[in-house]
């Protein structure tokens, strides 16, 4: 069996983790419209619909689906023994770091395959309050999904076999996408940091 | 020993997980606020190596020789001094930035140190050559999501971090984890020893 088939048939086992995803952001969004978030909650002000189920995709759906890619393509190019746990937790360490939480990051924050577009991060005074923060999370969705393709490509890639013009032009198109919808994450939506008017405590 | 130890310890993934360790710490000491997750993701990464260190390839050939499970699990224990020294170094250079409970935190580390060489030698006893991989695939990530996700913090707080948190009580866990492993590793032990 050529390693391109394999690689192929592991990467369609993503498909399992991405539904259970997909199943999370369904659920989160009746209940979302259920019970509804107090205005001093989180999402507020210029997050709807539309902004919310993006977040929630990036964040739920397309991240089970992106978790399990990126691990094929570390276990093509890294089969030592021990790498797996070890980029699982170097991946948790930057996605702290990138979560929002700092603020000269926020912008740039983006770039990474999980961050946060709000929560309660707090201003002086009110350690709890809710913030949204800057960015658009469907062009962040979309950036995700530029990812995704990426790591089935990059996967197909380590088999010398699979390296046709075909692959070549489909790689270039969605590296090229993906910087395009990553920098449209970072400079369009919402432009700046907003902090919910009511306090935390409310 | 000191042959075997050398060739048989993977140093290799020992040392990348020291240093990862460090580093962890080091975000933790910085931010400890923020980066407390990370705490107990270190916390993971110990008792994972440890367990890993305690997998024997060649198990096959290797559990026909004279040499115990005893005399090789002490052998591959070696790295035990290194991830908590590793991680005792940490908590001193950051005692200043870190909550005032630093024997609680070894405490943490023994425990987990503990519970990794206690399943590993209970199931190489038993005959399963790699145990520790599959322990070092559940508890790295087991540990890093009860950090970040904090569940039953009242009830059972298993990474305190702020004064109001219950870290009586996160201490009698922690030292009922320690106790219990140790009881079940000194069992597994003596059983090889008699076996042997």
């Amino acid at each position: 069996m050529p390693e391109r088939v394999q690689t192929a048939a592991l990467a369609f086992t993503a498909l399992l983790p991405f539904t259970v995803g997909l199943l999370w952001v369904a659920w989160a969004m009746w209940a979302q419209h259920h019970w509804p978030v107090p205005d001093n909650g989180f999402p507020f002000g210029p997050a709807g619909d539309g902004w919310t189920f993006a977040a929630l995709l990036g964040e739920g759906g397309l991240s089970a689906l992106g978790g399990p890619l990126l691990g094929i393509v570390v276990g093509r190019y890294l089969p030592q023994r021990g790498t797996a746990p070890i980029a699982a937790v170097l991946l948790v360490a930057v996605a702290i770091v990138f979560q929002g939480i700092f603020e000269p990051l926020r912008t740039v924050r983006v770039i990474m395959p999980f961050t946060y577009w709000g929560g309660p991060f707090g201003v002086e005074g009110d350690d709890m309050r809710m913030l949204l923060l800057s960015g658009s999370p469907g062009w962040w969705a979309a950036y995700l999904c530029c990812l995704c393709g990426l790591a089935v490509v990059a996967a197909l890639w380590h088999d010398p076999a699979s390296r046709t013009p075909a692959l070549r032009l489909v790689g270039g198109a969605l590296l090229v996408a993906a910087v395009v919808t990553c920098l449209l994450a970072m400079f369009t939506g919402i432009d700046h940091t907003v902090v919910n008017p009511l306090p935390s405590g409310a | 020993m000191i042959r075997y130890l050398v060739q048989a310890v993977p140093w290799r993934l020992t040392i990348a997980a020291t240093g990862i360790i460090v580093g962890l710490m080091t975000l933790v000491a910085r931010w400890p606020a923020i980066m407390w997750p990370l705490q107990g993701t270190a916390l993971g990464v110990i008792a994972g190596v440890t367990a890993w260190a305690s997998d024997e390839p060649a198990a096959q050939v290797v559990d026909t020789l004279p040499r115990p499970l005893w005399w090789r699990i002490t052998a591959r224990a070696a790295v035990v001094p290194l991830v908590l020294g590793a991680w005792i170094a940490c908590l001193l250079a950051a005692r200043s930035r870190l909550p005032d409970h630093f024997w609680f935190f070894v405490l943490q580390a023994a425990g987990m140190v503990g519970l990794a060489l206690a399943v590993t030698t209970w199931r190489r006893g038993r005959g399963v050559a790699e145990p520790g991989r599959p322990f070092a695939a559940i508890v790295v990530p087991t540990a890093t999501a009860v950090a970040l996700i904090r569940p039953f913090t009242r009830q059972l707080p298993v990474f305190p971090v702020w004064p109001s948190e219950d870290w009586h009580t996160s201490r009698t866990v922690w030292a009922a984890v320690t106790t219990g492993s140790f009881v079940i590793l000194a069992a597994a032990l003596i059983r090889s020893l008699r076996k042997a």
